[in-house]
């Protein structure tokens, strides 16, 4: 018994570093109240588009999301003199088209908002971003789900730095396939089928890299994301739209920054968090910060499929749902409008249907997706 | 039987022979300057006499005589005339040879007589005893007994020094720290790391008295004639408990000149309840006054402010890098081979340099010289084994100690998977040769070796370890004057290796090299005065930073920093000296003179820029040996003591100490990969003032002793980073950097009891440490160039360790800990960017994380006291952190799956119980 107490002893420490002793945290409320700009601006030379996101940062305490800076007005300058200014659409973005984007030209981003306040940005360069050599994927090391990976290169002199944002896109189904759904107190046929879903996640995560420590200006097998076994996403098909930008030093440090401030703090060895702000400029006020970055060059895309059946069997596993079901009596029907049923129970002494308790074993759509398949399906 | 005689006479000086009528023996020959040993033999082979004495105190005797047909009285009334040797003859044709009194006719009168004399024949009695009480009668012989020193006159004017060494009875290893006083004049002296000491009081009469914790307190009668050695030995303290004595003596806390010091011994810190059964100097060094720490599991010291790389750590006079075992939850110095801590937090002397903050001074004991002994104790996590032993009985001993974990064995047995996949180990070993030479010239060897290995559920795995040796040569020129030569290497090193990715699998180095040699002096010109004067020079060698790719698949491209080169010498002279008899002074000035070495490609800067990637004009390269950068400065010391009544003084220092090697650190605590930094041409060092006030009042005849010290502290240069800063394997760092000035004050308050069943001590502390940014450049400022407060800074810490004895067997102790948060940047708004939401954060250091506070229980259960038995063991049953307060070790705010969470990082978040068995042969 002795033993067991010092190796749970033991064992709680060390466990204190690998898995940490780590409990919730609500600081006391810090009830400062917040003014500061949100400006997240691309310029985008592949599309010859500009768009320009603004909102406003909220405080800790408050539930609410994100607020949408409205009414701004919202311009890019170039070196030349030439001003375009920006078409606000919903949720406070700012945007155009067929703006004639050049790379030798220089832009710059200028912003009033609403209460008269105005911001503005140094010109910047727009940047070549190379194409993407392959998105591929493999079963982790330790054979618990898979890896998507980014492989891509540029010459030597061009920039090291590199951005990718994703878009994921997976089919699912839900376990039971209902063939009959309530309507008016009558039993019909369901004709939509909610038992094959689509659902599109886009990436939440900064991944930057940068080769800077290596022999040569190329990023091999770089994980975007890691796909655990069992999940949803690979139970079917999946799918990953990959957008690869190349970056500036400065826009590399500051979403490295942003990234390691938010992303990977707490450990024993990381680093303090500390302010991260972008480089966007209070004209008013220099002390002012400003959130956000405003950059812009090319982009290259590329897609990949990943269909269930190319994962070797170590790595796929399926997911069994709990899924009770029940039986609703013929005369009970009236009282569950809009209810999928699955089917009747097959025993003949059973007046009624079967339905699941769980509403999502029947409709997939329940778990966030939708049934309209994607085009590029 | 003659060496039985010898021994015997020796240790029992009380013996009275029987003068009988000496038998007309005459003698002829020749002596020229013979040894005493030698005319002895010569003697006995002519004539039928036997001569007893001890060889050892007749070694300085030299014999010229040329006796034609000489009554052999008449004969060794002559030879010993002049000296403080005497004879005695007795009926049997023994002649006693005695050193410093006469046997029989000389006796005072108001000393002897009590029963204590005894016939030489029945001395064999004497041996019946046990040890102890052998012992105890020996010392109470020792104390009473008279001992003339230096050669006998009449003559007791002026003054004469008396020296020698302080040790253990049982060991014969020095005492450290032993005060050696009179109290009528009160002079006072304390002994050195050797045990020795060196005191001048006026010739005459008087009793000596020596003082050490833990040790028993002893005085001897001395009559002081000339310049002569007195070596004395002290008897552990072993059963405390009678010892309730009320002493009325000044004590060295109040008399001493030194402020901001603490001395921990051992057997004090090994009472105390820690984590993990085992005792940790660091951890107990951080219930003292003014000592912090980040959080729970980091070995740095945070001293009065100071940040963690300002602290000089010596072992043995070599320093260490990283004094931390297995993330700092075990410190890297094995308990059993350690004798003392001293911490210097201010009013350091001259001799020290280096480092701004403290000097924290460790020497492991030297190694028994009487006998063969051992000791080691198994622990939930490590294990360790010591021993040591005479090499030559009395002249020479060694000291072995070796300590590990079973850790990783322990890890592969578990079901966890990510604990599984962890690796974490340690081992040290630590070897001491201590050698006399004779009288005067004592040498010392001392190896120290330490290695961490681990791997936290991932594949990069992490090795650091500190390699040292260092030699020293103490030669005693005559009583009131002493060198010591010491020389020594220190190697600390650690690397990172991870295969993860086959295409980016790496190894990366990184290593200190130091060298250095110094030659101190003690002078003792007269009772008012100790000047203290030296010379030394380290010569270092960093490697700053190797990485290597790992694998033929690995992209990595080799990256090897250059490495750097320094060499910091110094000059320093010091003296205390008392004005009057109730202000003493000690003034010293030590001289540093540093210079940053090639061979090495050095950047040049615009002049008009920040120091940016960008803003590199040139690459200058500097060959071998030349100069890149030089810094020099004085650095005065000064402290004086003033007595305000017999028991209660006050004191003022000031002290500059300047730092040319510093830590790099973007983290808190102290972690395996921090790189440290010469100073260069960019990177300047740094200066720390002190200047430090103190009350010291002990009350209840010496049962309690009370403090209050102020202080305040400014710096220049310290290193500070910004924000997100490459510090690894960048070449050119001095553009992360961001150079800081700090300011730290406080006010310290201690209460120890010293005496009875119950002791301890109980702290106080109101501290602050502010660091600022000065700059031109945005870039180069944190938080707009205001005061911040440092990651350390903790203003209000309360500490109490109490320890109270049941009996002899068993005894409790209590430690409590409270203090408030550390600093942290803390999240004000959240917003969405790049997909998630993201989290604004404060200035730097604007909030703090809860208190801490935490409670530990031991009971230490001692063997049984029979003497005689095989080993001496015991237990210890500990229970850290007793109320399982979560105390935080960080708090942190993460975006995942779109939400912002807030996390509270605790370790030892429950009470941990120890069991520890102990052992001693």
């Amino acid at each position: 018994m002795i033993k067991s107490t010092r190796y749970k002893a033991f064992v709680f420490c060390l466990a204190s570093f690998v898995a940490g002793c780590v409990e919730p945290y609500n600081p006391p409320a810090i009830s400062e109240t917040v003014d500061l700009l949100v400006v997240d601006g691309f310029l985008n030379i592949t599309d010859n588009s500009a768009r320009v996101t603004l909102s406003k940062a909220t405080p800790l305490a408050s539930d609410a999301g994100p607020v949408p800076e409205l009414n701004a007005a919202v311009r890019i300058e170039d070196n030349d003199g030439d001003v375009y200014p920006l078409n606000e659409q919903a949720g406070g973005t700012y945007a155009l088209e067929d703006m004639g984007l050049s790379l030798s030209k220089r832009y710059r981003l200028v912003i009033v908002r609403g209460n008269g306040k105005e911001y503005f940005t140094d010109y910047i360069e727009l940047l070549e971003t190379p194409p993407i050599d392959s998105i591929s994927w493999a079963p982790t090391a330790r054979r618990d789900g898979i890896n998507i990976f980014a492989n891509t290169h540029d010459s030597k002199e061009k920039s090291p730095y590199y951005q990718w944002t994703f878009e994921e896109t997976w089919e699912y189904n839900s376990k039971y396939f209902p063939s009959y759904i309530t309507s008016g107190g009558q039993v019909l046929e369901n004709r939509l089928n909610v038992n094959q879903c689509w659902k599109t996640e886009p990436s939440s995560e900064i991944k930057v890299a940068s080769s800077t420590q290596l022999s040569e200006n190329a990023i091999r097998n770089f994980v975007l994301i890691s796909i655990p076994k069992g999940s949803q996403k690979i139970s079917r098909r999946y799918s990953i739209i990959v957008e690869q930008r190349s970056l500036t030093k400065e826009a590399y440090d500051f979403w490295n920054e942003l990234k390691k401030t938010t992303e990977n703090l707490g450990g024993l060895f990381d680093p303090l968090p500390s302010k991260v702000v972008g480089n966007i400029l209070s004209k008013d006020d220099a002390e002012e910060p400003v959130l956000g970055y405003f950059s812009g060059g090319s982009t290259s895309k590329q897609r990949i499929f990943v269909n269930v059946g190319d994962l070797p069997d170590d790595v796929w596993e399926i997911r069994v749902q709990p899924c009770p079901v029940d039986s609703i009596p013929l005369a009970q029907i009236g009282s569950v409008p809009n209810t999928f049923l699955i089917g009747t129970y097959g025993m003949p002494m059973v007046e009624g249907y079967t339905v699941a308790y769980d509403r999502n074993c029947m409709d997939c759509r329940d778990a966030g997706g939708d049934i309209v398949r994607p085009d590029f399906w | 039987m003659v060496l039985f005689y010898r021994i015997t006479f020796f240790l029992c000086f009380t013996m009275v022979a029987e003068l009988a009528l000496a038998q007309e023996a005459r003698i002829t020959g020749s002596f020229n300057n013979v040894s005493f040993e030698k005319f002895a033999s010569e003697i006995e082979s002519k004539t039928n006499f036997h001569f007893y004495f001890n060889p050892q105190s007749t070694d300085s005797l030299s014999i010229t005589a040329s006796p034609q047909n000489q009554p052999i009285q008449e004969l060794l009334g002559q030879v010993l005339a002049g000296t403080d040797f005497h004879f005695v003859i007795d009926g049997n044709n023994n002649i006693y040879i005695t050193r410093e009194r006469q046997i029989l006719a000389d006796l005072p009168d108001d000393f002897f007589g009590t029963g204590t004399t005894q016939e030489p024949g029945k001395q064999a009695v004497a041996f019946d005893y046990s040890l102890y009480e052998k012992r105890e009668k020996e010392r109470k012989l020792a104390e009473t007994k008279l001992y003339n020193i230096g050669v006998k006159t009449s003559n007791l004017q002026g003054n004469a020094s008396l020296a020698g060494y302080v040790r253990d009875a049982a060991s014969g290893e020095p005492v450290v720290g032993a005060a050696v006083y009179i109290e009528n004049p009160m002079v006072g002296v304390a002994t050195d790391q050797f045990g020795y000491y060196s005191i001048t009081l006026p010739k005459g009469r008087h009793e000596l008295k020596i003082k050490s914790v833990g040790m028993k307190n002893t005085e001897r009668q001395i009559m002081l004639y000339s310049e002569g050695k007195l070596n004395i030995e002290l008897d552990e303290e072993v059963t405390p408990l009678k010892e309730v004595v009320v002493q009325s003596e000044r004590d060295v806390r109040v008399s001493g000149l030194q402020m901001g010091a603490e001395k921990l011994d051992i057997k004090t810190m090994k009472q105390m309840p820690l984590a993990l059964g085992e005792t940790d100097i660091m951890k107990v060094v951080l219930t003292l006054p003014g000592v912090q720490t980040v959080g729970e599991g980091t070995v740095g010291l945070n001293v009065r402010g100071g940040a963690t790389n300002q602290n000089l750590i010596l072992f043995n006079d070599a320093t260490i890098y990283n004094p931390s075992h297995l993330f700092g939850f075990f410190s890297t110095f094995n308990p059993d081979v350690l004798s003392n801590v001293e911490l210097y937090k201010s009013g350091i002397t001259a001799e020290y340099g280096g480092r701004l903050s403290s000097v924290l001074d460790v020497t492991s004991r030297e190694g028994n010289v009487k006998k063969f002994a051992g000791s080691g104790g198994i622990s939930p996590v490590t294990g360790r084994l010591s021993l040591e032993g005479p090499i030559v009985k009395e002249k020479s001993s060694f000291l072995i100690g070796a300590r590990s974990t079973y850790s990783d064995w322990i890890l592969g047995k578990l079901d966890t998977e990510s604990l599984q996949n962890s690796e974490a180990s340690f081992y040290d070993i630590n070897a001491h040769i201590s050698h006399k030479i004779n009288d005067k010239n004592n040498i010392y060897l001392s190896a120290y070796m330490s290695k961490d290995k681990f791997k936290l559920n991932s594949d990069t795995l992490y090795r650091y370890g500190d390699k040292n040796i260092s030699f020293k040569w103490k030669h005693v020129f005559n009583n009131k004057i002493y060198g010591v030569f010491t020389s020594g290497y220190s190697n600390y090193s650690y690397s990172v290796s991870s295969d993860s990715n086959p295409t980016e699998a790496f190894d990366m180095k990184f290593s200190i090299k130091q060298t250095n040699a110094k030659l101190d002096f003690s002078y003792f010109p007269n009772p008012k005065r100790t000047i203290n004067f030296g010379i030394g020079t380290i010569y270092y060698n960093l490697e700053p930073g190797n990485m290597q790719p790992r694998g033929g698949e690995s992209l990595i491209a080799p990256n090897e920093l250059q490495h750097e080169q320094g060499l910091e010498s110094a000059v320093y002279l010091g003296e205390n000296f008392e004005l009057t008899q109730n202000l003493s002074l000690y003034a010293g000035v030590r001289y540093s003179y540093y210079q940053f070495l090639g061979p090495k490609d050095v950047y040049t800067y615009a002049a008009d820029a920040s120091k940016e990637e960008s803003s590199i004009q040139d690459t200058v390269h500097y060959a071998a040996g030349k100069t890149i950068a030089a810094h020099h400065g004085l650095e005065p010391r000064f402290s004086v003591r003033y007595f305000l009544s017999r028991n209660a003084s006050v004191k003022f220092s000031y002290n500059r100490m300047r730092q040319y090697i510093q830590m790099l650190s973007n983290t808190t605590a102290i972690a395996p990969t921090d790189i440290w930094k010469l100073s260069d041409s960019y990177i300047q060092p740094q200066i720390g003032d002190q200047y430090s006030l103190g009350f010291y009042k002990n009350l209840r005849g010496n049962m309690f002793e009370l403090s209050v010290e102020a202080y305040y502290k400014s710096m220049t240069n310290a290193a500070d980073f910004k924000n997100s800063a490459v510090l690894l394997l960048n070449p050119h760092i001095e553009t992360d950097v961001v150079n800081a000035e700090g300011k730290a004050y406080g006010l310290e308050f201690l209460l120890k009891k010293t005496t009875g069943k119950l002791n301890g001590w109980i702290s106080y502390t109101y501290s602050r440490s502010l660091l600022r940014t000065k700059s031109t450049y945005s870039s180069e400022t944190v938080n707009q160039g205001k005061y911040y407060p440092s990651s350390y800074d903790k203003p209000h810490a309360l500490n109490f360790i109490g320890n109270y004895k049941f009996s002899h067997r068993f005894n409790f102790s209590l430690n409590m800990t409270y203090s408030t948060g550390r600093p942290i940047t803390l999240p004000l708004a959240k917003y969405d960017l790049g997909g998630s939401p993201r989290l604004y954060y404060s200035e730097r250091n604007q909030f703090r994380i809860p208190d801490y506070f935490r409670v530990d229980v031991s009971i230490n259960v001692e063997g049984n006291h029979k003497i005689r038995k095989l080993a001496h063991s015991s237990w210890t049953f500990a229970v850290y952190n007793l109320t399982g307060r979560e105390n935080a070790y960080s708090v942190y705010f993460t975006s995942k799956d779109n939400k912002i969470s807030g996390y509270k990082l605790s370790i030892f978040g429950m009470p941990i119980p120890t069991v520890t068995y102990n052992f001693k042969f």
